[in-house]
């Protein structure tokens, strides 16, 4: 059975709604959203980032699909994250996720979360090194 | 297409200036000028002692109460949330004019904040002993307290300050010489910037009865509605509206009208004070100062104009479920209402773009999300000139805005930048997209594979046939075939 909770267009409207709402917290860094069904669960993802990506936060959250209403469920669990975001704003951003998955509860929902803060741009830069080392030992 | 560019000029929506109804003359000549001019909003009075010169209305400044001059003091004499003393001085000097000792009545009612913040950086003390101390150069540049074995100094290079302080603390000596002597130790004792801290606190408590909350919570204005309203408007079944005839008016105007019928007015609150605090609101969301008059004067036309958009399509163009709503909902979440509908717009003009340019449209999407209106506006001068060709440029650059706005053609050669202020403006804003993006998919050679589309969607909206761009468009297509769709019509 295939199905969407989320459009793109949808997922797009929800993020810039969250760009407004944290316009202060957040600064040059911009947050994305994205909904990926699977086959017995639904990954959304709330990345909060910067345009080179040496800040690049993605906050997972995995919901099992049980009944029809998995669009409230993706939603509801998309409030939670961002009522995770204003706390993690207002807490001067020292409030983590665990970096493996941890089950939540919330408005009788059950779901898992997880988030690391990265550094993509430095880890594409020591790939590169590491590849050109590699290559040069060759 | 164009032989020239035709110039574009910003239009202010707001049909009347906030001041602009306050008759100074009229007012002071009436018996109880006092009491009148007391009941007074401080915000309107402020802008209409600035219209027409706070110099030019020492009568007015002279039956001020503390609180209004304090929150006059608010809006004026601050700078990116710092004091700036010079105007401070420069509101006092006018009071000299009047009656010397008004000055220093004036300065002693304001906060006790106010008096040392404005001078604690620009002032040192000195007693007997300290003043031994120094050299003959630093001595000659004091000053001292007459009869007095105490001192000071204003360390300033600006002459202006030099002449203020001075004619302020002269004055208060001559008045009283222990506030004088008090006023002076305190401000040079006072540690750097505290006063000055404290009262940005109390000041921003006032402001924010006006509406220009903080910056955090200034940003929910721009907030859209719950996309999961079960009642999402659409904005392509609103062709009813197109037989109202507005006769220039705007439809808030229309239900004022039904208000001021009979007992109606009183259940209706204080429409210009919301309205007022709608548009601080703004100013906060926007970074604008208080004392930034034409900037508040724009952001007011865009309430009045956002707010009678939401009002008109709430209650299906009839002004008496109009003023219903208006009643019942805060000014507040009708503009929000309104402006939810042209971010739809907004939407709905990306996503056309998609197809003809889907590189183009994404990276113009993706600016709307993160809200960089400004990367977002270079991008549509510097990427879509040469696709869209200027007037269209303008209109997209227009439309994808913090505060959208409509291109409307003036003339022959005149171009302005106007509010959406009614459901005809939306839907007629509306129809221009379509035909733009139907121009595009013209140029872009996709219609012969869906003339059927074409011809469905020119049933549906005749008044398209008229649309310059799509005759515009009929020049580089095919076309016989879209000429032969247009004859069966």
């Amino acid at each position: 059975m295939s199905f969407e909770p989320l459009n793109d267009l949808e997922c797009k409207q929800l993020a810039q709604i969250m760009n407004i709402k944290h316009a202060v917290g957040r600064g040059t860094r911009f947050f994305t959203i994205t909904v990926n069904p699977e086959k017995e669960a639904c990954l959304v993802n709330v990345t909060l980032k910067c345009d080179d990506q040496s800040y690049y936060y993605p906050v997972q959250g995995r919901i099992e699909i049980e009944s029809q209403n998995i669009r409230d469920s993706v939603l509801a669990l998309l409030d939670y994250i961002d009522c995770y975001f204003e706390e993690f704003f207002q807490e001067d951003e020292n409030i983590y996720l665990p970096i493996d998955w941890k089950e939540y509860a919330f408005e009788g929902l059950q779901f898992h979360l997880r988030g690391q803060i990265l550094n993509l741009k430095s880890e594409a830069a020591a790939d590169l090194l590491l590849n050109t080392e590699n290559d040069q030992q060759v | 297409m164009e032989n020239s560019i035709p110039s574009i000029q910003p239009s202010v929506a707001s049909k009347k200036s906030i001041a602009s109804t306050v008759d100074f003359d009229s007012l002071l000549a009436q018996k109880d000028a006092r009491k009148i001019l007391r009941k007074m909003l401080p915000q309107k009075l402020y802008y209409a002692l600035k219209e027409k010169g706070p110099e030019n209305c020492l009568a007015v400044l002279d039956l001020l109460s503390n609180e209004q001059f304090q929150r006059i003091i608010d809006y004026d004499v601050w700078h990116k949330e710092r004091l700036v003393p010079k105007k401070l001085f420069s509101w006092l000097e006018l009071y000299h004019e009047i009656e010397p000792k008004k000055m220093v009545e004036r300065f002693a009612d304001l906060d006790e904040e106010y008096q040392i913040a404005a001078l604690a950086p620009l002032l040192r003390f000195y007693d007997n002993d300290d003043f031994e101390s120094l050299s003959e150069d630093k001595q000659d540049r004091l000053q001292q307290f007459p009869n007095q074995a105490l001192y000071y100094e204003i360390c300033s290079d600006d002459p202006d300050i030099h002449r203020q302080i001075t004619t302020l603390l002269e004055t208060a000596m001559g008045e009283n010489m222990r506030y004088a002597i008090a006023l002076v130790s305190h401000s040079a004792m006072s540690p750097p910037e505290e006063a000055e801290h404290l009262l940005q606190q109390f000041r921003s408590a006032r402001l924010q009865e006006d509406g220009f909350v903080p910056f955090t919570e200034s940003q929910e204005i721009f907030l859209p509605l719950d996309l999961r309203a079960k009642k999402k408007p659409t904005l392509m079944s609103l062709d009813s509206a197109l037989s109202l005839d507005s006769k220039g008016l705007l439809f808030l105007d229309e239900v004022l009208k039904v208000g001021q019928k009979g007992e109606h007015y009183k259940s209706l609150p204080d429409l210009q004070t919301a309205l007022l605090s709608c548009a601080n609101h703004l100013c906060a969301a926007l970074d604008i100062e208080p004392s930034d008059r034409p900037s508040l004067e724009f952001l007011l036309g865009q309430a009045r104009s956002l707010i009678s958009l939401a009002l008109e399509y709430l209650s299906n163009s009839d002004p008496e479920t109009g003023f219903g709503f208006l009643k019942t909902e805060y000014p507040k979440a009708l503009f929000r209402f309104g402006l939810f509908l042209l971010q739809d717009l907004q939407l709905y003009a990306v996503k056309s773009l998609a197809s003809s340019t889907p590189e183009k449209a994404k990276k113009l999407l993706d600016y709307l999300v993160q809200q960089k209106f400004v990367s977002l506006k270079n991008y549509i001068d510097t990427h879509l000139l040469d696709l869209l060709g200027f007037i269209d440029t303008q209109r997209l650059s227009g439309l994808l805005s913090r505060l959208p706005l409509r291109l409307k053609q003036e003339g022959a050669n005149r171009l302005s930048l106007t509010t959406v202020d009614s459901l005809k403006d939306l839907i007629d804003f509306r129809n221009e997209l379509i035909a733009l993006n139907l121009k595009l998919q013209i140029e872009a050679n996709q219609l012969p594979s869906s003339i059927d589309e074409l011809k469905n969607l020119l049933q549906a909206r005749p008044q398209l046939i008229n649309n310059l761009a799509v005759f515009q468009a009929i020049d580089t297509a095919n076309e016989n075939s879209i000429l032969q769709i247009l004859r069966t019509l």
